[in-house]
């Protein structure tokens, strides 16, 4: 089928206030990401790379506001606990990674998910699942003979289904963003049940992060969440429990695009070598995300103590040798310190090894 | 919606559950007719019926035959599951008998015995097959084995399966039974399962002991049993295990007709039962299951038992784990006769495609009692001889020996052939 028609987006200059709402188009020389901001935060670190400041500039995006807006449900103060908890398991942790430090830089941050309607027309064909049950049996033999167990079983009964489809679907849910998918392994999925109509004021304070898939980048991906839905409801027409092998041949028409923008806060801290690294926290669970770097300075400094602890340790051991040469049962004494010594020597290996090896299993 | 779009001739429309979406799925395989058929010769109109050496159907006037459309399918035959529908269905039996049928040729009213599935007119000799509304599609008869052997090799099958055995009555082979067969086909199920099956016991194995004799003051060996527990695992899968569908024919002869060759399956087509007789089930799919399901777990019981690899078990327990059960139904050819014989009455079956000839037997209890004394005599009589001689001198001894070994074996070949009467008269 050919490609449905897609609304073209529009260029925003600089000073103009799109959707409503007391903010301006600016961007992120270092990242190149886009926003709507308040002109106060022009000049401001990047609230999603903390690499470059925000400068203002055009940019390109779709002039109709945003149709639905899911509110924060949490306010940074009541992240505290939360966000303290999330640094504390790190035994080693960058003198960055600390809650007080995130929450004061934690921005708020809107982002968004294309909202695609359409009607869907066409053909569809698939296997159609429909359980049904069979009854076996377990048979047991002991000393009172033989005793019967009926066991009954589900199976799917796969048989062929097709037909033709004229269907309308609302609100299927498209990327916007190419980073979504790792947004929400971070962050965990929002409930779209939540969300409100957009109103220009929820948006005050917050940064807009502008769509980076426009909808003509997007529409691959729409086309089989549309699908999706209709092989759901072929199913159901179908009334099978299950569905497989799916096809479709369809056209898509009266395709009406809009913006879902999502809570989260953004928040960043600085590792050993001054890199900044994001922490993440969905605006609607409270859910924390993002890489929790150690300190691998820390851990020399702390093998370094270690390492000259049992360095005086060992010379006492020494002295107690010399000790033993006049007045024979300080060798045990020393023997014991010398051990001793050796244990606490080995004992440096964990503070240096600790940051690379917790390390591994964060990932950017 | 597109409207070049067609669904293939091969599917059908379905009610959708939701508008604007429509469903076709693949067309139902065409269902028996419920209509009884009535055989006639397309090209002299007399009635015509199957026959076993032109393996059609055949009209005796003219010649006409005609090869019934079934497919050759063998151990390929379709096999169902134990869905708890079909189980729920089979419960119900077979339905309602049609008892009264309408012919067509000559416009009769008759009455048809219940299960039968066929029906010769008594008044044009017309003959039907009226296969009625079942339950359920699954529980039709779909595939069956035709007739092998002739009505007229029925004779000397008999004749010779009558001549043997010298314990029957010597006019048992002159009597008239020979003319009174009926092929019949008779409704059997056929199961098929996958057994695992856990078992757990106490298992003796021999051992040689050297001991040491205090009598004899010498070392000597002898057997003991080391009992441990054990436990094992037995796959068996069987396959194909027949229990006759009918409550009408005894199902120890119908055992003994055993094997049916499956792999002259054909799917089921009227053409096979013209002018034959055919039984529906009685013995319903549940019920026959459980005499298949009580079978199976024994032949697992023995797999089990072999597995221990001792003959000496104790304390023995198992767990049979079915699997993959499933079931068909088939029509089995059968030759059925019952004949009187000094007031009593005996079942004789041919079985339609080998042969085999399976039944009761009058038996001349005369000879078997003339038998077991013949048997018993040799041990007795040495025993009497010896008893005095043991007195005398204490030569008897060996005699005596021998007469004790003589009456053993006498009371195991007098006890198998009393068995073998028994059983020759049994049902």
């Amino acid at each position: 089928m050919d490609t449905p028609n897609l609304p073209s987006s529009q260029i925003f200059e600089a000073a103009d206030s799109p959707w409503g709402a007391s903010v301006q188009p600016a961007g992120c020389p270092a990242c190149k990401r886009v926003y709507l901001i308040e002109a106060t935060r022009l000049g401001q670190a990047c609230p999603q790379c903390a690499r470059g400041k925000l400068e203002a500039q055009p940019a390109i995006l779709r002039p109709e506001a945003p149709e639905l807006l899911a509110p924060f449900r949490y306010n940074l103060n009541s992240m505290r606990p939360n966000l303290e908890k999330f640094t504390s398991e790190v035994w080693l942790r960058p003198a960055d990674l600390e809650a007080a430090t995130l929450l004061q830089r934690a921005t708020p941050l809107y982002w968004p998910m294309w909202l695609v309607d359409g009607d869907v027309t066409g053909h569809w064909q698939a296997e159609a699942g429909f359980d049904y049950q069979v009854k076996s049996s377990q048979e047991s033999y002991g000393s009172d003979g033989w005793s019967s167990r009926d066991v009954v079983e589900t199976r799917v009964r796969w048989e062929p289904r097709l037909g033709q489809i004229q269907r309308h679907y609302d609100n299927v849910i498209t990327p916007a963003l190419t980073e979504q998918k790792q947004l929400l392994k971070l962050t965990g999925q929002y409930q779209r049940e939540q969300a409100k109509t957009y109103q220009p004021e929820q948006v005050k304070g917050a940064v807009l992060r502008i769509p980076d898939l426009p909808p003509q980048n997007a529409w691959p991906l729409a086309q089989p969440q549309l699908d999706e839905a209709a092989e759901a409801e072929c199913q159901e027409a179908a009334r099978a429990q299950h569905i497989r092998n799916f096809t479709i041949r369809a056209d898509y028409q009266s395709l009406h695009w809009t913006q879902l923008l999502l809570p989260l806060y953004v928040t960043w801290y600085t590792d050993d070598d001054g890199k900044p690294r994001m922490v993440y926290i969905n605006g609607q669970s409270g859910v924390i995300g993002g890489p929790r770097i150690a300190s691998q300075k820390k851990g020399w400094q702390m093998a370094g103590v270690v390492l000259t602890v049992a360095a005086v340790l060992f010379l006492l051991t020494l002295c107690l040798g010399a000790i033993g040469l006049a007045f024979p049962p300080a060798w045990a004494l020393a023997i014991l310190l010398g051990v001793v010594s050796l244990l606490v020597a080995c004992g440096a290996i964990i503070p240096a090894a600790w940051p690379a090896q917790w390390n591994r299993t964060q990932g950017e | 919606m597109t409207t070049s779009w067609q669904p293939s001739p091969d599917f059908v429309p379905l009610e959708s559950a939701l508008p604007g979406i429509t469903v076709y799925a693949p067309r139902p395989k065409t269902v028996q007719a419920d209509a009884p058929q009535t055989f006639e010769c397309p090209q002299c109109g007399a009635t015509t019926k199957f026959d076993v050496a032109a393996g059609g159907v055949a009209c005796e006037h003219c010649g006409y035959t005609a090869t019934p459309k079934a497919q050759a399918v063998g151990l390929q035959a379709g096999v169902m599951e134990f869905t708890l529908e079909t189980l729920n269905k089979a419960e119900m039996g077979w339905g309602v008998a049609r008892k009264e049928m309408h012919c067509n040729a000559c416009g009769a009213d008759m009455t048809i015995a219940e299960n039968a599935l066929t029906a010769t007119c008594p008044f044009c000799a017309s003959n039907r097959v009226n296969v009625r509304e079942a339950p359920a599609d699954q529980l039709r008869p779909r595939f069956l084995i035709p007739f092998k052997i002739q009505p007229q090799a029925t004779r000397e099958l008999a004749k010779k399966w009558l001549g043997e055995g010298w314990y029957h009555p010597s006019e048992l082979g002159a009597s008239a039974i020979v003319d009174r067969f009926t092929g019949v086909y008779l409704p059997f199920w056929t199961f098929n399962a996958d057994i695992t099956s856990d078992w757990k016991a106490e298992v003796g194995h021999e051992e040689q002991e050297s001991y040491y004799d205090d009598e004899d003051k010498s070392w000597k060996t002898r057997t003991v049993i080391r009992w441990n527990w054990e436990s094992g695992r037995v796959r068996l899968d069987i396959d194909n295990l027949l229990v006759c569908g009918s409550t009408r024919v005894s199902r120890v002869l119908a055992g003994r007709l055993e094997p049916f060759n499956l792999n002259d399956l054909v799917s089921y087509a009227p053409d096979f039962l013209a002018g034959w007789q055919a039984q529906t089930y009685d013995l319903t799919l549940p019920k026959a299951w459980e005499l298949g399901k009580a079978d199976m777990r024994e032949r697992a019981k023995s797999a089990c038992y072999s597995d221990t690899g001792s003959s000496h078990v104790r304390n023995f327990s198992m767990t049979s784990d079915f699997a993959e059960e499933t079931w068909r139904y088939v029509l089995l050819p059968v030759y059925l006769a019952a004949y009187n014989f000094e007031g009593k009455v005996y079942q004789v079956m041919v079985n339609g495609q080998t042969g085999e000839v399976v039944g009761q037997k009058p038996v001349a209890w005369w000879k078997i009692w003339l038998a077991v004394a013949a048997m018993l005599s040799p041990g007795l009589c040495l025993g009497l001889i010896s008893l005095p001689l043991l007195l005398a001198g204490g030569i008897g001894l060996v005699p005596l020996v021998f007469a004790a070994v003589f009456f053993v074996l006498g009371m195991v070949g007098a006890f198998t052939l009393y068995r073998k009467a028994v059983d020759s008269e049994a049902l």
